[in-house]
């Protein structure tokens, strides 16, 4: 489901320590079709976290989603348009009761610790449903090795402090 | 430093005296710390089967050194009595190579239902290690080791290749994981793998080097599983407290904990049959929450309670053990610590398991 790769690789390194990390976020719909309740955040962690795959409790992709890392500041959904077309749930998450309940991203995304992820769900027109949870798989990463993974390192960071040093 | 792992810093790698296993999970076994190196299981995580590699490191590294390889499958049809504690054993008959065991797959052969209802535990005759860890339930759900019938995922890759040495037979104990009686339950189990066929005067290899210069015994790796209720023991108040006869009450919590295991282990993934009607209707399955916690790290896993579903997979799945998000080092004498609640408000959860599924590191 999950694939290693050396960016993946090389932010581990940095930390003696992974422990995992399933953070779930209540949604809050009340059924209302097309309702846009306010953005919900992950949980603040205070360890630095790499968010693998979210998952959803309920079998609805007519649900939308925008979400944006709140640091560092990135929008992560491109779709500009006035007003903006946001992403079907099952584009992002894998939908419970699926064969593929959980749906990883194409690499993980690094959080320092204390930051988050927002948000702004948009309820089917159709079929609205009520609750919903978001869950997060993660990995918490703990005792930093020189600070840990900073978001200014890039691949190839340890390459070209080997290269410093020589 | 653990008294029962003295190491020597060789070659940058820190080893035994013997020069035995050093690493698990891609973590240091004296300390449980992260190596800086790579994953003893490979890069893919996740044992959907050719989702990933099908022979892991350790599994390459052993197939590396016979120089002729061929498919191998064993099939053997399994039956067991429900409604009561029944079992029955069988064992394989010896096979003239060394096998590496790569996965597994179940066709039923009564109502398909209740085929993952079938219990498992499994040991070659050689060495006697249990690949399930005896505790409460002590057997692993047919799910959680083979694919099933034409589900989306019909070979489930062992979170281990196993090294089933020639001339050894595999002991095969079956009993069925529910307390309800339907009857006798049939399928037929499948393992498969590659037969490694050793040339005359040709030795099997005692020890291999892993990618990460660890040198390990053969036989060291092999899965692990540990199933566990879903819930707590049942008092019925005509039958008493009854083999299978696991639950939740709605709105009930319950505690469960893996037994502190006797060698350290690489945990993977997770399985559950709660996704089976005759566990909890279907539409109930998303109001079951669940906690996991090394009860080494005091550090929760989960700041909050998760959807069972976000953490449990089953054989309807592509995964039906949801991996980690990377293998978790549970160090010798640990243990996990898995809180569960039912939210449900019409339904008990009945004859519930989950299984973590992983890979245990022994020497001996």
């Amino acid at each position: 489901m999950y694939f290693i790769d050396q960016y993946t690789y090389q932010i581990l390194n940095l930390y003696r320590t992974h422990l995992e990390l399933i953070d779930t976020i209540p949604i809050g719909f009340t059924g209302t079709p097309g309702e846009r309740p306010s953005p919900v955040f992950t949980n603040a962690i205070s360890d630095d976290v790499l968010y693998f795959g979210p998952t959803v409790n309920f079998s609805n992709a007519g649900v939308l989603v925008r979400i944006r890392s709140i640091s560092p500041q990135y929008d992560w959904m491109a779709n500009n348009d006035n007003p903006p077309q946001d992403t079907p749930v099952n584009a992002i998450a894998g939908i419970a009761g699926q064969v593929l309940p959980i749906l990883p991203l194409v690499r993980p995304f690094f959080v320092q610790r204390q930051g988050r992820l927002q948000f702004i769900f948009t309820n089917d027109t159709v079929a609205p449903i009520t609750g919903g949870l978001w869950t997060w798989r993660a990995l918490r990463l703990t005792n930093p090795i020189n600070g840990g993974w900073s978001y200014s390192l890039g691949l190839n960071y340890a390459a070209g402090q080997t290269a410093q040093q020589t | 430093m653990r008294p029962d792992k003295r190491r020597n810093k060789h070659d940058g790698y820190w080893q035994d005296d013997n020069g035995m296993m050093t690493t698990g999970a891609g973590c240091d076994l004296r300390t449980g710390n992260w190596a800086g190196s790579k994953l003893d299981s490979g890069d893919y995580i996740g044992a959907a089967w050719g989702a990933s590699p099908y022979l892991t490191p350790y599994a390459e590294a052993i197939a590396a050194n016979y120089s002729i390889q061929i498919p191998w499958y064993y099939s053997q049809k399994v039956s067991v009595q429900s409604g009561g504690f029944n079992r029955s054993i069988f064992t394989t008959r010896p096979y003239l190579y060394d096998v590496l065991i790569i996965g597994m797959s179940a066709k039923s052969i009564s109502n398909p239902a209740f085929t993952p209802l079938i219990g498992l535990q499994i040991m070659d005759l050689q060495r006697a290690i249990p690949w399930v860890s005896p505790n409460t339930v002590g057997y692993a759900p047919l799910g959680s080791l083979a694919g099933i019938d034409l589900n989306p995922m019909p070979i489930l890759k062992l979170p281990e290749a196993f090294f089933l040495p020639a001339h050894t037979m595999m002991r095969i104990e079956t009993t069925a994981i529910t307390e309800e009686n339907v009857g006798l339950i049939e399928a037929t189990i499948t393992f498969v793998g590659i037969q490694l066929v050793n040339p005359p005067a040709f030795t099997t290899p005692e020890t291999i080097k892993m990618p990460n210069g660890d040198v390990i015994k053969v036989g060291s790796r092999m899965p692990w599983l540990s199933t566990v209720p879903f819930g707590r023991q049942e008092f019925d108040p005509a039958r008493g407290r009854m083999w299978g006869l696991w639950g939740l009450i709605q709105g009930e919590r319950a505690m469960q904990f893996l037994p502190p295991a006797d060698c350290d282990v690489e945990i993977h993934d997770a399985y559950s049959d709660i996704f089976d009607a005759a566990v909890i209707p279907p539409d109930q399955v998303q109001f079951l929450t669940i906690k996991l916690t090394d009860m080494r790290s005091r550090s929760d896993w989960t700041p909050g309670r998760a959807p069972a579903t976000a953490v449990l997979g089953s054989e309807r799945q592509a995964f039906p053990g949801i991996p980690f998000t990377k293998p978790h080092l549970l160090l010798t004498g640990h243990r996990v610590a898995i809180s569960l609640q039912n939210n449900s408000i019409t339904n008990v959860i009945e004859s519930g398991v989950l299984t973590l599924r992983g890979v245990r590191l022994c020497e001996y």
